[in-house]
């Protein structure tokens, strides 16, 4: 518990001191426009890939999206743009 | 240029494959799933030894697809070199005949003709052919300016081995006539004066008086108490009612012709000032025939053109048959023209009337006028 708290610390210090999240390290940001096409900042890396799913790892953090003809479009150290019908973005 | 290189990864884990890739700067784009083991994706050619480091690293089978640019083009170079030096020879040819005029274009003329200007141009040495920028523009001018002295202004702008020359023409001196001269006003036609201006001379005939042609209707001699006779130069208009009477005549029956088929063309290739006929029996008279002829210059119109020209001859065969349709309306026409350009005034009535005899067709236009029938008339020279 004591743990889990001292984790949650930097961003409860950046939610105090109204700072932006992206300078806490491991937070990515995704920009979905419409269901067609997401832009994913921050990455630290594909986890898993296929034309339903691409899991994208953030460090602590990972996001797994979710859908049917997904297609990594361009990719390069710190940015990700997938396209293809996205049907869901679930964080873990 | 740089080269675009199309890969396939076969492997356990390609995508682990990507995130290598990526965190060392290689830039990767249109990455397609096939299965889980297989990935597709675009590349720089030039980052290709990395992916090919690393896929040997990481235990992937890599291979290549496709190239576009780069060293791919310098393959297709090496492969077709004969084409490319073809084509490296004919940018050089348009170059260098961009050096050349091609087509002269004259534009302003009125009185003189293009042939005129296009020769007076030769004669100075700039013609289709000459090299323009060893041309001298101030020197042409002058030099066509002495050749042509009706051209009072001329320009000459080259573009794209076509030659644009505009001319402005001098306005003529009009005619003034000398001091000192004396003159006289006569009728220039038959008619019955009714009205008379006279603003210098003395009038000798009054409204509703009858006069012929040649008659005097001023005099420029004024009887004077004090120093006898004076002579001055008439001037002044004469209105009179005249009638007039024009007539036309021409053959009732002419010779008329009509094509016979569709006829044929034929074709010449003119380099320059070089003709290559592409036909035969270019010596032949053609008889019975009409020549339509179009030229078609090799370029872009109005940016530049090329010394090759196309001449298409469009040769139609015609039959000759005697006819008997006259154009009546026309000659009508014609003469009404000349009579609105001739007469110094008013037409107030008009009409037409034909006649065949002896095989001509005699059109006789008769108009009642009312117009100046003044003309000067100087006197000779002479003690006065």
């Amino acid at each position: 518990m004591t743990l889990n708290k001292l984790r949650e610390l930097p961003a409860e210090l950046c939610d105090r001191l109204e700072l932006p999240d992206q300078i806490l390290p491991g937070v990515g940001t995704v920009t979905v426009s419409g269901s067609r096409r997401a832009l994913v900042e921050g990455h630290r890396g594909i986890l898993a890939y296929t034309q339903e799913q691409v899991v994208v790892s953030f460090g602590r953090q990972r996001l797994t999206l979710g859908g049917s003809g997904l297609r990594i479009e361009a990719m390069n150290q710190t940015e990700l743009l997938i396209t293809g019908k996205i049907r869901t973005a679930e964080w873990g | 240029m740089r080269g675009v290189v199309r890969l396939e990864i076969f492997g356990a884990l390609p995508a682990g494959l990507l995130n290598a890739a990526a965190a060392e700067g290689a830039a990767l784009w249109r990455v397609e799933s096939v299965d889980e083991n297989t990935l597709r994706l675009c590349c720089w050619e030039r980052q290709l030894p990395v992916f090919e480091r690393l896929a040997s690293r990481a235990g992937c089978e890599l291979r290549i697809l496709s190239r576009r640019g780069g060293s791919g083009n310098l393959r297709f170079a090496r492969r077709r070199a004969v084409l490319l030096t073809g084509l490296g020879l004919a940018a050089l040819a348009v170059a260098v005949s961009l050096l050349f005029v091609w087509q002269i274009e004259v534009r302003g003329n009125r009185r003189l003709s293009r042939g005129e200007v296009l020769r007076a141009l030769s004669d100075c040495g700039f013609t289709v052919g000459s090299f323009w920028p060893g041309t001298d523009t101030e020197k042409l001018k002058s030099g066509v300016q002495l050749v042509c002295p009706e051209i009072g202004w001329m320009s000459v702008n080259v573009s794209g081995s076509r030659a644009l020359v505009l001319i402005v023409e001098r306005t003529e001196k009009p005619t003034i006539a000398a001091e000192g001269t004396s003159a006289e006003l006569v009728a220039a036609r038959s008619g019955v004066v009714r009205r008379v201006s006279v603003l210098e001379g003395q009038a000798k005939v009054a409204p509703g008086q009858v006069v012929t042609a040649g008659e005097v209707l001023a005099s420029g001699k004024l009887e004077s108490l004090a120093n006898g006779t004076r002579a001055v130069r008439a001037r002044g208009g004469v209105m009179a009612e005249t009638w007039r009477e024009l007539i036309a005549v021409r053959p009732a029956a002419e010779t008329l012709k009509r094509p016979r088929e569709l006829g044929f063309s034929r074709f010449a290739l003119v380099f320059g000032k070089r003709r290559v006929n592409l036909y035969f029996g270019s010596g032949k008279a053609l008889d019975g025939c009409d020549k339509i002829v179009a030229e078609y210059t090799l370029g872009i119109r109005g940016l530049f053109s090329t010394p090759l020209r196309l001449v298409r001859e469009q040769i139609v065969p015609y039959d000759s048959e005697v006819g008997t349709d006259a154009d009546f309306e026309g000659m009508a026409a014609r003469l009404s023209a000349m009579l609105t350009a001739d007469t110094e005034g008013q037409i107030l009535d008009s009409s037409v009337s034909r006649a065949a005899a002896r095989g001509l067709l005699v059109v006789t236009l008769r108009a009642h006028c009312i117009e100046n029938i003044a003309r000067t008339r100087e006197y000779a020279p002479g003690p006065r």
